[in-house]
């Protein structure tokens, strides 16, 4: 079977893009039926409203002519309307008993008693509805102006068929620029779908091409990259440890192997027998260190350690260490100057490992900076930094090398060597790094100065 | 030592490992304690909150209920037994953490059996009665607290600061065995790898001052363990 990815991922990846056609399609279509209603009202409304408006100012005038020229000039001015009348005019004049004088309409109903622009139905012709209003002249006589709307019924179709013609232009292009759409993110995720299987079948080196342009895909590009370096920098650094662990580990085991070998021999006397089993024992406990100072580190580089840092007094704290220190350095023929400001420095720090840090930087200094070297622990802070720092007069390190003794289990001079995991300097570079600094090697004209540059959060 | 003072306590050691159970129950007979042994957490919840022990040896691993949240199960229970946390979980962090959730001390493993009993020691001790005296006294040495002076056969002792801190806790395990990690752990306050050999030198400082000019030695040195104040060799 091909490994793959799983189908559930896979199903739900293929469904997204049409469900949301679908859903895209529903909300077009949705939105223009309530839009249609919208107009279409609001076009009746309009046009009802102007009709109304004209009726009664055509009423208005033949009431003039009534009042100013008579009945007869209102019988002609009435048939000369309807004569021209246009579309849906209609009018009648009707005598005081109710018979037609004048107009097209026929017959006066009872429903045209009274009526100011009513809808009314209407038998000349056959179910016609009409708007009409009905005026009572000074002589009985009945004036009636009325308007066949049926010709609304033209606007409703042409609406309809405008609204369906954009609808189909809508529908059509958004499905377009939807399937386009579409194509484009499904190829751009692909591109890097195609990337993180590279990943998952075990190539680190594997990175998405990124387009320039600044939009969501160009981001997840560069972050999956971005995340891509730092798993590999991780990988590597991970694969350097277990390495140099290994390598590290088989020295002492070795040792151990021997010096229990010894204590095993049957001629061996009990105080020799003691020996190598102290011996081994005391190898046991430098190598128990070794693997948790590299635990320590791990933990502190892959900033799992954040959530125990506290407020602390650091000046306090390396005072306190220099102190624990002397009598280490007053062995080695040093010189001990603590260099603290007066009020205390307050941190957010992680405080073991920091101890851990700035002891290993002090007892660096009493194992290389040398007979007679002076050491100086000193605390500094500003607004954004507190800068812990180390300094001997000692021969100090050449400045080619200073990077490479950052490295885990690197030690110098072999010649020099004075035991030490070969750790120390990898823990304060950590503890740097766990603070959003870093750890600096300076020259300290003569001497090493060792500074762990610690960011005030 | 107290158990071989004839006194005895009760230890409950609750560990899921058989090898690491046998170990530690035997190791604990021998100095003299009753042992308790259960291998699953709730067990232990149970046992150690409706029994009365001296001590209780938590591993942190555990089936059933793990040691973190037995030990914190029993603190909100109002059972204020020592409780020695061991685990394997060596960094910095996890030791905060299991001394935050309750446990009085934390061991990591592996561990040699005598740091385990002088911590079992210690903790026992400190129960059976924290010493509220102003005068501590080994033989012929004396530590007056309040006016902080040390006297030796009536002569008096110039200490550092530090080197007083060092004897108070020594006077305070008088004759008990005290190992490097626990006076780093419990005089400074800090964990270093223990080849830094910082211990040995101010042990050796404190001994200097200590017993130079004396005929009887008071500060022992036990190969392999860590060291002893005692009048008795």
């Amino acid at each position: 079977m091909r490994p793959g990815p799983e189908p559930g991922r896979r199903r739900f990846a293929g469904l997204a893009p049409s469900s949301f056609l679908l859903f895209a399609a529903l909300v077009v279509l949705g939105s223009s039926a309530v839009a249609l209603v919208v107009v279409y009202r609001t076009g009746e409304r309009i046009i009802e409203e102007r009709e109304r408006a004209e009726a009664l100012a055509e009423r208005d005038l033949l009431e003039e002519v009534f009042q100013e020229q008579g009945l007869k000039a209102l019988i002609s001015g009435v048939a000369r309307r309807t004569r021209y009348a246009t579309g849906g005019e209609r009018y009648g004049l009707f005598n005081g008993r109710g018979a037609p004088l004048a107009g097209d309409m026929p017959a006066f109903p009872s429903a045209f008693q009274d009526a100011d622009w009513r809808r009314v139905p209407y038998a000349y012709p056959a179910n016609t509805m009409l708007h009409v209003n009905t005026t009572v002249l000074s002589d009985g006589s009945r004036l009636v102006v009325g308007r066949d709307l049926s010709n609304l019924r033209q606007f409703e179709k042409s609406i309809l068929y405008g609204f369906a013609a954009a609808l189909t232009i809508v529908i059509v292009a958004s499905l377009l620029a939807g399937l386009i759409l579409n194509a484009l993110i499904l190829q751009r995720v692909e591109a890097i779908a195609s990337t993180a299987e590279r990943i998952a079948a075990g190539d680190l080196s594997a990175r998405t091409l990124i387009s320039d342009r600044r939009d969501p895909f160009g981001r997840v590009g560069a972050s999956l990259n971005a995340m891509l370096e730092r798993i590999e920098a991780l990988m590597i650094g991970m694969r350097t440890v277990t390495d140099s662990l290994a390598h590290d580990l088989r020295s002492p085991l070795t040792r151990m192997k021997g010096a229990l070998a010894r204590a095993l021999q049957p001629q061996a006397g009990e105080e020799e027998r003691l020996d190598a089993i102290e011996a081994a024992h005391a190898e046991i406990d430098r190598t128990l260190a070794t693997l948790t100072a590299m635990l320590d580190i791990a933990r502190a580089e892959s900033g799992l350690s954040r959530d125990m840092m506290q407020p602390v007094n650091v000046g306090a704290l390396a005072e306190e260490l220099a102190d624990f220190f002397t009598p280490t350095l007053e062995d080695a023929g040093q010189t001990l100057t603590v260099d603290i400001p007066s009020l205390p420095v307050i941190a957010k720090v992680h405080e073991g490992l920091l101890r851990q840090a700035l002891g290993n930087l002090i007892h660096n200094a009493s194992l290389y900076a040398g007979k007679g070297a002076g050491v100086t622990v000193s605390v500094r802070e500003d607004h954004a930094n507190v800068r812990v720092s180390v300094a001997d007069t000692g021969p100090g390190v050449p400045e080619d090398q200073r990077g490479r003794v950052q490295e885990r289990f690197v030690r110098l001079d072999p010649a020099r060597s004075v035991g030490g995991s070969g750790l120390g300097l990898a823990i304060a570079a950590a503890c740097a790094k766990l603070h959003g600094g870093a750890l600096r090697l300076e020259d300290n004209n003569p001497g090493l100065r060792a500074v762990i540059e610690l960011h005030r959060a | 030592m107290e158990a071989e003072n004839g006194m005895s306590g009760r230890i409950l050691v609750v560990e899921d490992d058989v090898d690491t159970a046998d170990y530690i129950s035997k190791g604990l007979r021998e100095a003299g304690y009753t042992v308790e042994h259960v291998a699953d957490g709730r067990d232990g919840l149970y046992l150690a909150s409706s029994s009365a022990f001296d001590a209780v040896v938590m591993d942190r691993m555990l089936p059933g209920m793990d040691g973190l949240s037995v030990v914190k199960a029993l603190r909100a229970g109002g059972v204020e037994t020592p409780i020695l946390i061991l685990s394997a979980l060596a960094q910095l962090d996890e030791r905060v953490t299991g001394l935050k959730a309750g446990g009085d001390d934390y061991l990591t493993k592996p561990f040699g059996f005598s740091e385990l009993l002088a911590r079992i020691e210690n903790l026992v001790r400190r129960r059976s009665g924290k010493s509220v005296d102003t005068v501590l006294r080994c033989g012929d040495l004396v530590m007056d607290l309040l006016s902080r002076k040390v006297t030796r056969m009536g002569r008096a002792l110039d200490l550092l600061p530090r080197e007083f801190k060092l004897l108070e806790y020594f006077l305070r395990n008088k004759d008990r065995v005290v190992t490097r990690t626990m006076l780093l752990e419990q005089v400074w306050d800090y964990r270093f790898d223990p080849h830094t050999s910082i211990i040995d030198t101010h042990i050796s400082r404190l001994r200097k001052k200590l017993d130079e000019g004396f005929e009887q030695p008071l500060l022992h040195t036990l190969r392999g363990v860590g060291y002893r104040l005692s009048e008795h060799p």
